[in-house]
């Protein structure tokens, strides 16, 4: 029997499947990887955006000049001769203005399609949203804890809110902000000025009681001298759980206590002189204090103040930590 | 019996088919981790590890001490310690003070690091493992130079008598942050 020229059913259909199943790997695999393309495109504009904000001065220029005081500009953003470029950083990376960063909180609110304009989020194919926040260092994406300034509004949070549906791609900054004045909350005796307590204090016939949230980012006392010629002169400083009381913070003549409890005892958590000039960075040794008597993140503290004719502020934040010298919080920026 | 036009191989069609729908349900519902993406993650990483050594490197003194929390004044406040090159057994080996530890906790957070220093001595690069933690695999590293003269490096275990106080030393600080 003549059997050449012939091709059996086998084979016709085993070359069939072969080529479906090549064809089908070759449409499929490039979609496998398409969602992580798209979203290792996101992390590049938001690295790109992390490095425009924090590591850049920005810049403006018109007919008449030039400079990097774009935030002093704001009767010129949007006109069409004026170019500017919406950088915080001051000097060096990480390095960042105030002044800057509330501009740009003020200019993202006002005009924000200018701002991914400048920023190139907005170009002829392609269009990004995005957002940006200053948050204190333990900020996470499920407790986002925003920097507040000394007035209680929130420095940092421009652009459109999250959404909870798409590839959104986040980055962090760590940074450091100068002036940080405004950051922090300055109180007790002000020299000349009237007591300006934070909301979180009230005022009893002029002993002053707090409520803190542990942990605390900075606590520090700076002592300028005695209060007139008057003597003697303490600062005591008490803390204790909500539940108990603080009836009184004497500390001993020429010191500055620290202790946990209704009162100093005679062996407090911290002791040393009173020195004119001197800061007392305390926010470590509070810390320590309460995270041996068991306060755990997000737990109310009470504390009391025994102030004696001295002439001293006090540095206080829930949201900036004063790392070596440096008002230290985080920029975090989402883009989608 | 004519057997032509049949298929004898049912079985390896059968089967041929059942390999493919694997292939199709193993694609449908695994994560594809590409390399790209595990590397933009790690810049991250190291993006951060970078910030920290920059908030850290503070050359402002207070006092005429450097901040005890600042790269400088961890290094100059490592003394009566041994940096671990030819330690005896009951010496104490050179770590961190407190408050630069707490400082750095504080900026990192969750992720965990190994601190490491060098430094140039009589002609060879010393180096020193100040805290000794294995990193992971996907860890990353930072470092920062620090420069100090030897007038400010008085009382630390990097001062050299005999020499003058203006005379530089060069550091390395070198972090290595990984996620637990």
């Amino acid at each position: 029997m003549m059997e050449g020229g012939k091709l059996s059913l086998d084979l016709l259909i085993g070359l069939s499947i072969f080529l479906f199943t090549f064809m089908f790997i070759a449409s499929f695999l490039p979609g496998v990887f398409a969602d992580v393309r798209n979203e290792i495109g996101l992390m590049h504009e938001a690295y790109r955006l992390g490095v425009v904000l924090t590591e850049m001065d920005g810049y403006w220029r018109n007919s008449s000049g030039n400079g990097t005081n774009w935030h002093e500009k704001s009767d010129q953003w949007g006109k069409p001769d004026f170019y500017f470029f919406p950088g915080l950083a001051k000097g060096k990376a990480d390095y960042l203005s105030y002044e800057k960063i509330r501009a740009f909180n003020n200019l993202a609110k006002s005009n924000y399609d200018l701002v991914r304009d400048v920023l190139g989020l907005k170009t002829f194919d392609r269009e990004y949203d995005f957002n940006v926040s200053l948050e204190s260092l333990d900020s996470t994406p499920y407790s986002p804890f925003l920097v507040k300034n000394r007035a209680g509004e929130v420095v940092l949070q421009a652009g459109k809110p999250i959404p909870s549906s798409a590839y959104v791609s986040r980055y962090e900054r760590f940074v450091w902000i100068d002036p940080y004045y405004d950051l922090i909350i300055q109180d007790m005796n002000p020299r000349n000025l009237p007591r300006n307590f934070p909301k979180e204090c009230i005022d009893i016939e002029g002993d002053v009681q707090c409520e803190l949230t542990y942990p605390i980012k900075l606590f520090r006392v700076n002592v300028y001298g005695q209060a007139g010629p008057a003597q003697p002169w303490w600062l005591g400083i008490c803390f204790n759980y909500l539940t108990g009381s603080i009836p009184s913070c004497n500390a001993d003549p020429g010191k500055i206590e620290v202790d946990f409890g209704p009162h100093i005892s005679d062996n407090p958590v911290f002791s040393d002189n009173l020195v004119e000039g001197k800061s007392y960075d305390l926010t470590q040794t509070i810390n320590r204090m309460l995270k041996e008597r068991g306060f755990r993140i997000g737990d109310k503290v009470l504390v009391s103040f025994g102030v004696k004719n001295i002439d001293a502020t006090l540095d206080l934040s829930d949201s900036v930590a004063l790392i070596a010298g440096k008002a230290a919080a985080k920029i975090v920026i989402h883009v989608w | 019996m004519n057997t032509k036009g049949q298929t004898f191989t049912l079985e390896g069609v059968a089967s041929a088919l059942i390999l493919l729908l694997a292939l199709y349900t193993l694609y449908q519902s695994s994560l594809v981790i590409s390399p790209m993406w595990s590397e933009a993650v790690n810049v991250q990483t190291k993006i951060k590890a970078q910030d920290t050594l920059k908030i850290l490197d503070t050359y402002e003194k207070v006092d005429g001490n450097f901040y005890t929390d600042s790269l400088q004044g961890m290094i100059v406040n490592l003394r009566n310690c041994c940096l671990g090159v030819n330690c005896e057994p009951n010496e104490d080996y050179c770590t961190p003070n407190e408050d630069f530890s707490y400082s750095l906790g504080v900026v990192l957070g969750d992720y965990d690091y190994r601190l490491e220093l060098y430094w140039v001595e009589s002609g060879t690069v010393k180096s020193a493992v100040l805290v000794d933690r294995t990193p992971s695999p996907n860890a990353v590293a930072a470092s920062r130079y620090i420069l100090l003269n030897n007038s400010e490096l008085r009382d630390s275990v990097f001062y050299r008598n005999g020499v003058e106080d203006w005379r530089p030393m060069i550091f390395e600080v070198r972090l290595i942050v990984w996620r637990p």
